[in-house]
């Protein structure tokens, strides 16, 4: 009997438990959060028939708002789980969404990447630890700032101006990748058993600007300088309000495809 | 890999053998389907057109040694499997060596305490469910009755392991060998009665910027078994500590689950009583698991799992974030020579089972995240407590008899309120009633030629929800909704051939479209241990569940073939 009591009094204390108390369920944190100047691309790999996926979309969403305008989103809709099966289901991947999955060697759904621009080897299936990571890039100062100006021209006609602005050094080889973006479409989502109608999907790639790959930024530019790149295009007709959309512009390391800076804003300003 | 390959393809070889003093047996399944789309039942158009599911089962003993491994082949996974088993390799294999005072396993293990509630690492492989974990077993029995566990592992998700590292520990006594062994005198054998005790601990690092989410949760259950020559009982009790997770919200509510069945039985008449209470006891091995990924408890339903065709188009899955309920079984045998009985005696059997949600409340805060909107991270419960929400409500009953001596008939009736927004989660779907009616009869021709037929009807209602969708949105794709008819005929020509041919219709579903007919048709040849199926099936979507856990099966049309061998 003296040899059970010893084996249980091992047992149970080789297992512990950790009792979050009722006023400390929040890590508190958040709340003393110092940005510096990088923002943050959350690339999500998702899919109207993923039905994984919404908990992390959920996720993703909360992040964005929580750190409101140093977190960009930009959802690539890709993978056989985004062909439509029905007339109403909605059409959300396109050349830009499926060359970014494929550039981004297919990873399984829902996947998360990080400030890494289209590579098979920094995906994050753990959507859970995405407010971590980003809190980690979010800790990073850069050596530029990207801002972006829009213009009208007319008839479906638009122009972005993308303004780098260095603080730094440029480091060799960047390239500068320029993607439009949609918020708000309704259309059909699997969630778990459950198939939603009227889910409401954001930050939904529509096209690259720039090749998929970006383009090449060519000057060696130091502290002080600034640099503007132009990109004029029509847009494209699966946009279905145009009051939605934004432009995202990532410069970027082609060796590694880490991301240095990244930034966003309305096509359409408010006034 | 290409001997493995061999091996899975020799499926028609069925033998046992002796290796180096030792013995190897196996098990080989290949199942492949390919695939036409059917655009009227939402089946896709599959772009391999042809998907195959295969393994190989492979254990070898010697003395008191077994080495085993599993060979799984998803290339690619059949419908309404996981995608991410895509691919092949051995996602199991282990050593044990087996003594009459220890078992030490290395590599993977299946593992069961008590009822499940702690701990059930199991394979399921109709639902793509294999939680095997990867550590380190061991099973001592130090004393006569009684047997201690102790594990330490990773479990497996598809093709690679969990985050998470589950430590478990069981103790089993069964007093009446107990007494003896400690020399306190014999006992009387005529009421067995056993009592246990699990702990279980799952290790995950807290990787959320947004909660303080515990790294070790808890979980402990105490059990009591008794088993008489007219009765038997068994109960067991379990506790959760906080364990904010995917499925329940990130709740950090503690959890408990009580469990009791009881049965009396005499000759010719039985009762089987089970009731059980369960609130928030998802235990996962990775907290952001959801659907079937990485369970690593069980709990036995209380609801009859059916099997005829039409019981099976609404199943109910167990809820484990909360409900409770009570399942009785009852059935009495008709004597031979008696009025109802007859000259060849006759079965009567009826079931009822009805599960609630809790009574709770959540307690609502301001979301510190965005201070316009409230959320909620736990909830208050009453223990034991059902609320008022109806989540299941059956019953079955049954009557069998052998009429001549070449042919027994059976028919049952099922009414059933099934709480469709709960179980398939679509908000807004509410109740579903049906009354299924079911006949069976089998004739037997002679020692090698049967027929057994079987129709079904079902009635649907669900006070106008389904139509009133429907009239909103007319592309409203739900195979379920309506009245069904079924029929089966199986004409066997034992002990190798089977035919068998299904016919379902849905015949008044609210979109006209979808009143299709549902064929399957299958033959079956069986040589020894190996078996062979090949078939055309056009299947609608719903639930498949097994022992209450479910799975979404897509709609599909095609052919499918199956080969099987154990050796």
């Amino acid at each position: 009997m003296k040899k059970i009591l010893l084996i249980i009094s091992l047992a149970v204390l080789t297992f512990s438990c950790d009792k979050i108390e009722k006023d400390n369920y929040f890590d508190e944190s958040i709340q003393t959060f110092e940005y510096t100047n990088r923002n943050v691309l959350l690339m999500e790999m998702t899919a109207f028939r993923c039905n994984n996926c919404p908990p992390a979309s959920k996720e993703a969403d909360r992040i964005i708002k929580l750190h409101q305008g140093k977190v960009i989103g930009m959802n690539v809709h890709a993978s056989s789980l985004a062909d439509p099966q029905k007339a109403s289901d909605p059409i959300l991947f396109n050349n830009a969404s499926i060359g970014l999955w494929n550039k981004s060697g297919r990873p399984d759904l829902p996947s998360g990447m990080i400030n890494y621009f289209g590579t098979s080897t920094n995906f994050n299936n753990s959507f859970i630890s995405w407010a971590s990571d980003i809190e980690e890039e979010l800790k990073i100062e850069t050596h530029l700032n990207i801002t972006l100006d829009t213009d009208t021209l007319g008839n479906n006609n638009f122009s972005v101006a993308v303004n780098l602005e260095y603080v730094g050094n440029q480091l060799e080889n960047e390239r500068l990748a320029v993607y439009l973006v949609e918020d708000g479409v309704i259309g059909r989502q699997l969630d778990g058993a459950n198939e939603i109608n009227d889910y409401v999907h954001n930050h939904i790639t529509r096209e690259t600007l720039s090749d998929i790959s970006g383009v090449e930024i060519f000057e060696s530019l130091g502290v002080g300088d600034t640099k503007i790149e132009q990109f004029d295009f029509t847009l494209p007709a699966a946009i279905e309000n145009q009051n939605n959309v934004k432009v995202v512009a990532i410069v970027f390391n082609p060796s590694n495809d880490y991301i240095y800076q990244v930034n966003e804003v309305d096509l359409i300003e408010e006034e | 890999m290409r001997i493995l390959t061999l091996l899975l393809l020799l499926t028609t070889i069925s033998y046992s053998q002796d290796l180096l003093g030792g013995q190897i047996h196996g098990y080989a399944e290949t199942n492949g389907a390919y695939y036409r789309q059917d655009s009227l039942i939402g089946a896709p158009d599959v772009a391999e057109k042809f998907l195959n599911n295969s393994f190989l089962n492979l254990i070898y003993t010697n003395n008191n040694v077994e080495v085993g491994f599993r060979y799984e082949s998803y290339q690619n996974p059949l419908l309404g499997f996981d995608n991410r088993f895509k691919g092949q390799g051995i996602p199991y294999r282990y050593v044990t060596y087996k003594s009459d005072l220890i078992d030490v396993t290395v590599g993977n293990f299946y593992e069961q305490f008590g009822t499940g509630m702690v701990l059930r690492s199991y394979e399921e492989r109709n639902l793509g469910i294999d939680n095997t974990l990867d550590g380190v077993r061991f099973k001592i029995r130090p004393i006569g009755g009684v047997e201690i566990k102790g594990l330490y592992g990773k479990a497996r998700t598809f093709w690679e392991l969990s985050n998470g590292i589950i430590r478990g520990a069981d103790l089993n006594v069964v007093v009446n060998d107990l007494i003896p062994a400690l020399g306190l005198g014999e006992i009387g054998y005529e009421n067995q009665v056993s009592i246990g005790g699990s702990v279980v601990s799952r290790f995950q690092e807290d990787n959320s910027a947004v909660y303080n989410l515990p790294e070790n949760v808890l979980t402990y259950a105490a059990r009591l078994s008794a088993v008489g020559s007219f009765y038997s009982f068994d109960a067991e009790y379990m506790y959760k500590y906080n364990d904010p997770i995917a499925t329940n919200l990130f709740r950090f509510n503690d959890g408990q689950g009580v469990k009791v069945l009881g049965a009396l039985f005499s000759k010719g008449i039985s009762f089987n009583f089970n009731y059980h209470y369960i609130q928030n006891i998802d235990f996962r091995v990775d907290r952001e698991a959801v659907l079937l990924n990485l369970p690593m408890n069980f709990v036995p339903p209380l609801t009859r799992q059916q099997t005829y065709l039409l019981a099976t188009v609404y199943p109910y899955g167990t809820q484990p974030n909360g409900e409770t309920g009570i399942g009785m079984d009852a059935a009495y045998q008709f004597k031979r020579g008696s009025l109802i009985g007859g000259k060849y005696g006759a079965r009567f059997g009826a079931n009822y089972s009805v599960v609630y949600g809790l009574d709770s409340t959540e307690n609502r805060i301001i979301d510190p995240q965005d201070p316009t909107k409230t959320t909620s991270l736990d909830y208050d419960v009453n223990f034991m407590s059902p609320g008022d929400s109806l989540f299941y409500r059956e019953l079955n009953l049954d009557f069998s008899k052998k009429l001549t001596k070449n042919f027994k008939f059976a028919a049952s009736y099922i009414n059933a309120k099934y709480n469709r927004e709960l179980n398939e989660g679509k908000l807004g779907y509410s109740y579903v009633n049906t009354n299924i009616f079911i006949a069976e009869g089998t004739y037997k021709f002679n020692d090698d030629y049967a027929l057994r037929l079987e129709l079904q009807y079902l009635n649907y209602d669900d006070d106008g929800i389904i139509q009133k969708k429907y009239d909103e949105s007319e592309s409203l794709l739900d195979p379920q909704n309506g009245d069904w008819y079924a029929a089966t005929a199986e004409f066997t020509i034992a002990p190798h051939y089977y035919f068998t041919y299904i016919h379902q219709y849905n015949s008044t579903n609210v979109n006209p479209d979808l009143r299709v007919h549902y064929p399957t048709a299958n033959f079956t040849y069986v040589y020894d241990a190996t078996r062979f199926m090949i078939g055309y099936s056009r299947i609608r979507s719903g639930l498949l569940c097994v022992g209450g856990v479910c799975r979404v099966v897509p709609s599909s049309n095609g052919f499918n073939f199956t080969i099987s061998t154990s050796f």
